[in-house]
């Protein structure tokens, strides 16, 4: 049976929808997740939701309001934890700030982050707008490749949807060069265990005659502060909606309507995303809009065409997708910033909406489209 | 920088209420994350136009038609407090 789990990011009318938070508990949605109706009509058979941290946005779920989970003192991602311990076959999972690929990568699982615009985002909680995906953890490539075609294609519910025709023409623009990029500066601050993978797939790859060349490229590192900047400013908007009125948490302790609004996003809302709320609403603000916001908007296009360019010789860009293959209760418990941090990985497919594969501990990054070759290659790790 | 006085009202426009001690730990976390974003400034952006959206998708239009609709009971269903068939919330005017 085609037994799959789902982040608790999807909106799902038999089961309740929290996206991690106080405000959401106990809310169950009138209309379902436009991927489920199409998992669901290939076949696949929903078991349960998976946990995730508050709004999806933290490292690996350690931001739950309904609590983290820890295998031991590491912190484990709930959907990877789910495939892993063969629950489920597959997990479908909303990629806002990379945390599916780290719980990935950490468990050595495979996890495709589709191509944006590929895959529809109609009945997800909305977070990240602008980058976010809806992904696949599984525990092989060819598992990732089935989940993903039954989900993929044109929704004329979601308005960032490709239409069929954009597909096929950047499908059939993906060519096959038999060539990775690694890229060093990507490398900076990642510890023995994460440089022992990209070594070991650096070794797979050559013996399998695809050729692996080093190349620097110091723009793609800065990807993560400008996620950083454009993620909570997205954040802080879409998470504006929850006042108390029409749905989720409502506080008991109002005598008017702005305290209504007040309290219950202030009882509701947990310290990591009220940080992000407050660092979004800053960057908007009339002061910063220019400086922080617009400029990367801009930094974003600088890396986008970067990333273009690199991609234009070459299959993916091979990089890690985490510092280290595991987080301690200590260091998650002691740095509040790591989400900051850690999306310096992940923030380069985030902010491009290009695709992204994890495979043997490590993530590659391909062009646009190339979901099928950067599998491709994950079968070769 | 980013001062309490900026935390402050940034936490009022956010109809989030802070108490002193947050109010300070907030401004220091906030700043910790600008420190990280320093280095975008050092990214040579003149004649770089802002990148909003990664897709070439524009103007996406549909016909106006009524399509299926929930019921008011049914939209209804999540409200923390309803009354007579609508949202209760407290007097406004």
């Amino acid at each position: 049976m085609n037994k799959i789990v789902i982040d608790d990011m999807f909106l799902t009318t038999d089961m309740p929808t929290t996206a991690g938070s106080k405000m959401l508990e106990g809310y169950t949605s009138l209309f379902e997740a436009e991927v489920l109706t199409r998992l669901k009509a290939a076949d696949y058979v929903i078991a349960g939701k998976t946990k995730v941290g508050e709004f999806g946005a933290d490292l690996l779920g350690e931001t739950c309001y309904f609590g983290a989970e820890y295998e031991g003192e590491t912190l484990q991602y709930p959907a990877a934890a789910a495939v892993k311990s063969g629950d489920a076959k597959a997990a479908v999972v909303m990629d806002v700030n990379g945390a599916p690929r780290r719980g990935a990568a950490q468990n050595g699982l495979v996890s495709l982050k589709p191509t944006y615009g590929r895959v529809s985002r109609y009945g997800t909680i909305p977070v990240a707008c602008s980058g976010e995906t809806v992904g696949v953890i599984a525990n092989n490539a060819a598992d990732c490749r089935d989940v993903f075609t039954a989900m993929a294609g044109y929704d004329s519910k979601d308005g960032t949807s490709l239409p069929e025709s954009m597909t096929e023409q950047g499908k059939a623009a993906v060519t096959k060069k038999n060539k990775v990029v690694v890229l060093s500066s990507m490398l900076k601050g990642t510890d023995e265990a994460v440089q022992g993978r990209i070594a070991a797939v650096t070794d797979q790859f050559t013996k399998n005659g695809i050729e692996v060349v080093v190349a620097d490229a110091d723009v793609v590192a800065y990807a993560g502060a400008a996620w950083n900047i454009l993620m909570s400013a997205e954040l802080c908007n879409n998470v504006s909606r929850y006042d108390g009125v029409k749905y989720g948490y409502r506080t008991k302790n109002y005598t008017n309507i702005d305290e209504l609004y007040t309290n219950s996003r202030t009882e509701a809302f947990g310290e990591f995303l009220k940080s992000a709320i407050l660092f979004g609403s800053e960057t908007l603000s009339t002061e910063n809009y220019k400086k922080v916001y617009d400029k990367a908007l801009r930094v974003r296009r600088v890396i986008r065409d970067n990333m273009a360019a690199l991609l234009a010789d070459c299959d993916a860009l091979l990089m890690p997708a985490a510092s280290a293959l595991a987080y301690s209760r200590t260091l998650v418990e002691g740095d509040k910033y790591l989400p900051y941090k850690e999306n310096f990985f992940t923030a380069p497919a985030s902010i491009t909406g290009l695709p992204a594969v994890i495979a043997g501990g490590v993530q590659l990054v391909g062009n646009a489209f190339s979901e099928d070759l950067l599998l491709d290659l994950a079968e070769l790790v | 920088m980013i001062s309490k006085d900026v935390v402050e009202k940034v936490a009022k426009l956010s109809r989030l209420h802070l108490e002193e001690e947050e109010i300070a730990q907030y401004a220091d976390q906030l700043n910790q994350i600008l420190d990280t974003m320093a280095g975008l400034q050092q990214i040579d952006t003149d004649g770089v136009a802002p990148l909003a959206h990664v897709l070439p998708i524009e103007n996406v239009f549909r016909e106006d038609e009524v399509g299926e609709c929930f019921t008011q009971e049914t939209v209804l269903a999540n409200a923390p407090e309803q009354s007579n068939g609508m949202f209760q919330v407290p007097k406004i005017v």
